[in-house]
């Protein structure tokens, strides 16, 4: 019976040890903070197209090493809502600039972080002027999708940026209808 | 007597449709002699055999979540998929024990048991971001039958030797299989400097040229 006790004893204080042990070592923590990104600025623009972008910061709070595994930007422009533009959204590392819109899965160790260009592209539809095709422009929110992982399972995780048709205005120079 | 020289070969990206000994063969065709060794890359020869695993298309068990905590930080077997593939081709218990067997160890201050008793893909095992994309999205596994796949570079090409190397920017450089009578030591001393190039750059091939006389 005391041999019983003993080894009943030893496993509950293993098991205590392996809980100390996981919450002293805990996980990565990516925090988005979309809330603190830079403005909207304008990095191209042409007769018909304009491209926006911000930057994001991907902190990783935790105490464990956090990978991004893949990100991008979800445009969210019905044209039930507005059809005078065609969105489109990619997401780039900031020391990885790309061409394509592929984002390659990076690390960041514990309480580092990156920095992520969202970037939004705008093509007029009707006309072939995009400044006059901005004119009745709504606000276009915007999806910052990535997937992470730590110790715990990959997930998929997302954030909201909204650019509002006043940023847009003001960044193109023009003036908005009121309609 | 000439100079034993580096030359990294680039090539396309690679994939499971291509063999790898063709591959080789064809974009090191007129650059390599018989005192020559070829050196392919371990987790190239792996992704031709279609050695890799999407981190979404395995089950993780929690045996796999339990298990990886106990590895250090930026391991590839420290993520819950990186230990799910392990577990996958070794065996889930095998990888528990050996674990276990690992921590005993370390208590005793012996290293490296539980890369000893964890099967040999324990070592060989690539979590994401570990090679160049598209392939950055993928667990990459160690290649099947290494000895096999040196023998065949080396009868195809005619060179003194060949070997598959794993190697990385932090001065790791180690031999995953080699031909008779090649010096594996001494090749991935040679190697030692990555001549594969960081993962955007794609040279999978690097020919040692008058290695024979090297090594001597």
């Amino acid at each position: 019976m005391g041999f019983i006790y003993v080894i009943l004893g030893v496993s509950l204080f293993l098991a205590g040890v392996t809980i100390l042990f996981f919450k002293w070592e805990g996980d990565a923590i990516i925090d988005v903070k979309v809330d603190e990104r830079t403005p909207f600025k304008v990095d191209e623009i042409t007769k018909d197209s304009v491209t926006f972008s911000t930057k994001v910061e991907f902190a990783n709070k935790g105490t464990q090493c956090g990978t991004i595994m893949d990100c991008y930007v979800r445009t969210l422009l019905p044209y039930e809502q507005f059809d005078g533009v065609k969105a489109e959204g990619k997401a780039e590392w900031e020391k990885a600039p790309r061409e394509d819109d592929y984002f390659e899965a990076v690390l960041i160790p514990k309480k580092e972080n990156i920095q992520v260009f969202v970037k939004v592209k705008l093509t007029a539809r009707k006309t072939d002027d995009i400044k006059e095709a901005l004119v009745h422009m709504v606000d276009m929110p915007l999806d910052l999708v990535y997937q992470h992982v730590g110790r715990h399972p990959w997930k998929i995780s997302k954030e909201r940026i909204v650019l509002t048709a006043d940023e847009i205005a003001a960044l193109v120079g023009i003036t908005l209808a009121k309609d | 007597m000439a100079e034993v020289e580096i030359v990294a070969v680039p090539t396309r990206i690679l994939t499971d449709k291509d063999d790898i000994v063709d591959i080789v063969e064809k974009y090191t065709k007129g650059k390599i002699g018989e005192n020559d060794v070829i050196s392919v890359a371990e987790s190239v020869v792996a992704i031709t055999q279609g050695r890799i695993v999407r981190p979404e298309d395995l089950t993780i068990s929690r045996v796999a979540q339990f298990c990886c905590r106990f590895i250090p930080d930026q391991g590839s077997l420290a993520s819950p998929h990186g230990m799910q593939s392990l577990m996958n081709v070794e065996g889930k218990w095998r990888v528990a024990g050996a674990l276990f067997l690992g921590f005993l160890g370390k208590l005793v201050g012996q290293n490296g048991v539980f890369y000893k008793w964890g099967g040999e893909q324990t070592a060989l095992i690539d979590d994401v971001t570990g090679t160049m994309p598209p392939f950055d999205k993928y667990i990459v596994y160690g290649p099947k039958d290494p000895q096999a796949v040196v023998k065949r570079l080396q009868e195809r090409l005619g060179c003194f030797g060949a070997v598959i190397a794993d190697v990385n920017d932090l001065k790791r450089s180690r031999i995953v299989g080699v031909t008779d009578g090649v010096d594996g030591a001494k090749v991935a001393h040679l190697l030692l400097d990555n001549p594969f190039g960081n993962a955007s750059q794609k040279t999978p091939i690097v020919i040692i040229k008058n290695f024979k006389q090297y090594q001597g």
